[in-house]
């Protein structure tokens, strides 16, 4: 983590915490969204690197589809970066119009291939645990604080360490955002499933406390429990406070060190 | 297990203008030129090639000034067999008499490295 990175961390969680003192509703909020917001900052706010300035659209085009696309493995084991490898050959290209075609077929080659099918096992696996494991937290009790903690506060940590890990362990952007959203969705829906199971469950054990905070609520049916336990605005909220995460992460995971052999 | 389709007329395109240089390397953009295709069909091909272990690539070792070392490509031994069972392939496939005007064929003569 760069120096200019963690100042912006700390002013932002410093500004987060003094507003959040001052608003009545939502500066749980405030605080979830200060460090990805810093962060974002940090990005949208970092110099050029020099001699980046003249890049035509042509270029722009490769260096950002190489961005999001990393490296491939061939047969041998060998991390090819095909980014690198295209951007070296429009190097070659002086006619602009030649240029531009060569650009827009490379990003075509570049973006074309989806890694979804390893993204899916990955995001499944992961969306398994968390379903057992929130099964396995609720059956040891809801506590004071039903489960909502837990599904805002862990799945954000889960979703940036995968996708962190997918995009450092194949140098790709494209697939730590890709396993990292497939994974937020994945999860949102092992989480409704347990949500509703455990609405259930509880309703025949405490009928009337809610599994999501633990609070005292009149429920009159198991299907107004479950409903309320696993409503959409729930779900929405939830997909909200987890969203930035897998970004995050990715774009972490990218920033590996070392660089390729011809870098443009 | 991989599945075994049959290659498209690009592909045999690319595998056959890689074999006419047996002994050297090529570049991604001499072959788009070469053969008429675009870099968006070629280098998904390359690509695919390559993690099959068909292709066998390399990075320019000593650049021009200016600019950065190219990306080169050229057949592996595996590459070249089945670059020999699609030559073989088509030979069988093209009736008698029309063989030179027969599958998709890379440019004869044109330089490719």
């Amino acid at each position: 983590m760069t120096a200019r990175l963690a100042g912006w961390i700390v002013g932002a969680l410093a500004v987060a915490l003094v507003l959040a003192t001052f608003v009545p509703y939502g500066g749980g909020a405030l605080l979830v969204f200060a460090v990805p917001g810093a962060i974002v900052a940090s990005i949208l706010t970092r110099r050029r690197p020099a001699g980046h300035e003249n890049r035509d659209a042509a270029e722009r085009l490769l260096v950002a589809a190489g961005a999001v696309t990393g490296e491939r493995t061939s047969s041998d084991g060998e991390q090819v970066d095909w980014g690198a490898a295209l951007r070296a050959e429009l190097a070659t290209i002086t006619v602009p119009r030649e240029r531009r075609r060569f650009a827009v077929g490379a990003a075509v080659a570049l973006l074309g291939r989806p890694q979804s099918r390893r993204s899916s096992l990955v995001a499944a696996a992961v969306a398994v645990a968390f379903g057992a494991g929130l099964l396995a937290v609720s059956r040891a009790g809801l506590g004071d604080d039903g489960l909502g903690l837990v599904t805002l506060l862990l799945p954000p940590v889960v979703l940036y360490t995968i996708a962190y890990l997918c995009a450092r362990s194949t140098r790709s952007l494209r697939f730590g955002l890709e396993t990292g959203i497939v994974a937020a969705l994945t999860i949102l829906v092992a989480m409704a499933i347990v949500y509703g199971v455990e609405a259930a469950h509880w309703y025949q054990v405490a009928p009337d406390v809610s599994v999501l905070d633990g609070d005292y609520v009149d429920y009159d049916s198991t299907r107004a429990a479950v409903l309320d336990a696993a409503h959409p605005i729930i779900l929405l909220v939830h997909l909200v406070f987890w969203s930035p995460w897998p970004f995050l992460g990715a774009w972490a995971g990218r920033q590996r060190r070392g660089s390729p052999p011809a870098d443009a | 297990m991989r599945r075994s389709r049959k290659p498209t007329p690009q592909t045999i395109a690319v595998v056959l203008a890689l074999a006419d240089n047996p002994a050297g390397w090529s570049h991604g953009y001499s072959l788009c030129r070469q053969l008429g295709l675009k870099a968006g069909t070629v280098y998904p091909i390359l690509m695919r090639l390559a993690e099959r272990g068909q292709v066998e690539t390399a990075w320019e070792t000593d650049p021009p000034s200016g600019r950065p070392a190219r990306h080169l490509y050229r057949l592996s031994g595996e590459g070249a067999r089945f670059a020999e069972a699609l030559r073989t392939a088509a030979a069988a496939e093209i009736p008698r008499g029309r063989r030179s005007r027969g599958v998709i064929r890379p440019a004869l003569g044109e330089a490719s490295s």
